[in-house]
């Protein structure tokens, strides 16, 4: 129905071939289906983010599919000046703040709900409990922190960005970057700690 | 050139509207909806308020659409109170094609608005306290899948090919099907009215019939819970007192059909 | 000093380290196929444009519906799983536990399959595929937190009444588990339409819940209340309050 317009049609090699941004610019000019293909990419890493911020793995099912239908909305707004992933988690924190607001306070989850861990590394039984234990708490003293920690250090440690990539998606200064996780990482060992000592 | 160029505005317009072409008059709303894909299946999604419905089918290939103001209407919530239907005048459905003028509705004499994407057509009334007589005309020999609301009086289905989910409150359920999809569950629901079926003779379904005071008259031998209530009566028809929910197959069983009214008669007929 | 600060950066890698243990679960394995579903409705609304539903058609989009497909995939699921059944059945010399307990997993797996299917089915916008839906449970024995869930939403949510009706059938299947009985007497509230509030309150008198008599008295009050379903609910909660 709706065609790809031509100024934009480009020798389309296989379509795994083509970039997140290639791909973008094709749903943006009315090609919809290409943002399947973005969700197969993207959706996993997404829903991690999400999950990492909230813990909440209903809620976070719940936003990468408002997030991707705010993609498909806004397409227009699309530049390709920046990365791909950079405008997807600038909409991904848009979403997350509304869900902050809507929701309750949460209390402090004490169990990790369906969570893997990496237990059996060749510990004996009294450890694998003691990491379990360790982890737990760790997994609260996560929630524990302010907002923009938790994010700073999920971006860097679970999305595995680089900090020129999480730098371009806060607006921020790649130096900026190092120092907030650094920061990050200490608020959280703080307060990992002085739960422990509880 | 100045006939491409209209050409040209009338194909932009036709494709940018819905293919909705009114004729204007009084007091009637009178219009033939074209299929996006004619001779394919469709479903047709109805939701009216009081009145009456009465649903055929035709050789062409649209949808031709009629609804005028029943006799003695006005604020008509048909709550609580039994619809004293008025007849059908039998109309010529002929509509004057607005062609070349810019989609010309003036909305004053709409009553009833449609929306359509492809072979998925839903009709609803603009303003759901008026009692209208609404009817449409169907292409034969099509699959159509029907979905009918109304708030009030009776809804006739004549020759359908497909399935029909059917609603109303006061007022009797009629529908004769020509063809039967046979994966497709249906459903009959009034509050006071009898429903009134006749399916090909070899269809094959399950039924759930619920009704609290009412007769079951079947052409059809029909097996299972219900079996040990039939009687046979003078007219060679299965008979059995309704007086709460029993289930039964048809020939026997197939995709679900279920029938439910508080107050009135079931009929399952065969359709010659 | 620097011993201070050499401490801290072990500790800041032990942390680190230890982050590695929390894993994000995995999402639910549909959310493609709600992915795909609101795209679907998304490219009808595009299409849509211009028409008085088109509000109608967004806001069905955040529904995440399912196509009929699925129904496709399900079946080709089912042939998958009893074609495995039937090969474990034909192993020699397999261990007898062994087998049932494959055939139990199996088993398992065409029930979260079919639920699965009935859950995501009860929000497609077609009130064909929905009574669909609500007929499959019938082939349950006993409904789950979900699908309690998705029947009750249905009954109290559904636009269409004849969905309504054949919900509240699939309901009264499992009025035995607690929740249900619950979820029905709150529902009498929400009922509008005369066809439904005849139909619960006879259940309600099927199952003799003497605890749907406030909800039914708060009916009375209505004023728009049809006569004959009025006539109904006071002969009902008469019978019920004896």
């Amino acid at each position: 129905m709706v065609e790809v317009s031509p100024h934009i049609k480009q020798k389309q090699k296989h379509l795994t071939d083509l970039n997140d941004n290639q791909l973008m610019q094709l749903v943006k000019a009315g090609d919809l289906d290409k943002m399947s293909l973005l969700f197969r990419r993207h959706h996993r890493s997404l829903y991690g983010f999400l999950y990492h911020m909230t813990h909440d793995k209903a809620g976070s099912e719940d936003m990468v599919q408002n997030i991707f239908y705010r993609m498909l909305k806004y397409r227009s707004s699309y530049t390709g000046a920046g990365a791909f992933q950079t405008w997807m988690f600038h909409i991904a924190r848009n979403v997350l703040k509304d869900h902050y607001k809507k929701r309750q306070p949460v209390a402090v989850s004490d169990k990790m709900d369906g969570m893997t861990e990496n237990l059996t590394d060749g510990l004996t039984v009294i450890d694998q409990l003691e990491k379990k234990q360790d982890q737990q708490q760790l997994h609260q003293a996560m929630e524990l922190l302010k907002v923009e920690d938790r994010e700073i250090l999920t971006l860097s440690k679970f999305q595995e960005l680089k900090y020129q990539e999480i730098a371009e998606i806060l607006d921020i200064s790649e130096g900026t970057v190092k120092v907030r996780v650094h920061r990050a990482l200490n608020e959280l060992k703080n307060i990992y700690q002085k739960n422990r000592l509880l | 050139m100045k006939t491409t160029q209209i050409t040209i505005w009338i194909v932009l317009l036709l494709a940018v509207f819905p293919a909705v072409l009114r004729a204007q008059s009084k007091d009637r709303d009178q219009f033939n909806i074209a299929l996006g894909n004619p001779g394919k299946p469709f479903k047709l999604n109805m939701n009216l308020g009081g009145g009456s419905v009465n649903i055929n089918t035709h050789e062409g290939s649209e949808l031709r659409v009629t609804a005028f103001p029943q006799a003695n209407t006005n604020a008509n919530s048909g709550q609580g109170k039994n619809q004293n239907v008025s007849i059908n005048t039998n109309t010529n459905v002929n509509v004057n094609v607005n062609s070349g003028a810019a989609g010309g509705n003036t909305n004053r004499n709409r009553l009833l608005k449609v929306s359509q994407n492809g072979n998925e057509i839903v009709i609803a009334q603009l303003n759901k306290n008026r009692a209208l007589n609404v009817e449409v005309s169907l292409p034969e020999n099509v699959a159509s899948q029907l979905e009918i609301t109304c708030a009030d009086g009776p809804v006739v289905l004549k020759n359908i090919s497909g399935s029909a989910i059917v609603t109303t409150v006061n007022g009797n359920v009629t529908a004769t099907f020509k063809n039967v999809d046979a994966k497709a569950p249906m459903a009959f629901s009034t509050l006071i009215g009898a429903i009134d079926l006749s399916f090909p003779a070899t269809v094959k379904a399950k039924l759930t019939l619920k009704s609290e005071e009412g007769l079951l008259l079947s052409d059809f031998a029909l097996t299972g819970a219900v079996k040990s209530k039939l009687n046979r009566n003078k007219n060679g028809q299965y008979q059995s007192k309704l007086a709460g929910g029993l289930s039964a197959q048809l020939n026997g069983g197939g995709q679900e059909i279920t029938i439910t009214n508080m107050q009135g008669n079931i009929y399952l007929r065969k359709h010659k | 000093m620097s011993g201070e600060k050499e401490k801290e950066e072990l500790e800041n890698q032990q942390i680190w380290n230890l982050l590695d243990g929390i894993k994000a679960p995995e999402p639910e394995s549909n959310m493609e196929m709600r992915f795909q579903g609101m795209l679907d409705h998304y490219k009808q609304a595009e299409l849509d444009k211009g028409s008085y539903w088109k509000d109608l058609w967004s806001s069905m989009m955040l529904l995440f519906t399912v196509r009929p497909q699925v129904q496709f995939a399900y079946s080709l699921v089912l042939i998958a799983l009893s074609l495995s059944a039937g090969y474990l059945l034909n192993k020699k010399e397999s261990v007898k536990t062994d087998q049932t307990e494959q055939l139990s997993a199996l088993a398992t797996e065409v029930k979260e399959m079919r639920k699965m299917m009935v859950v995501s089915l009860l929000e497609n916008p077609s009130a064909s595929e929905r009574l669909r839906a609500v007929n499959y449970t019938g082939e349950m024995q006993r409904a789950d937190q979900q699908v309690i869930a998705a029947l009750l939403t249905t009954l109290n949510e559904d636009q269409n009444v004849n969905v309504r009706l054949v919900t509240l059938d699939a309901l009264a299947k499992f009025s035995d588990q607690p929740e249900v009985r619950a979820g029905l007497v709150s529902s009498i509230a929400r009922q509008d339409s005369p066809l439904l509030q005849v139909a619960i309150a006879n259940l309600m008198l099927k199952l003799q819940e003497k605890g749907s008599v406030a909800s039914l008295k708060a009916l009375l009050k209505q004023q728009e209340l049809n006569d004959a379903v009025r006539t109904k609910i006071e002969h009902t909660i008469d019978k019920l309050i004896i």
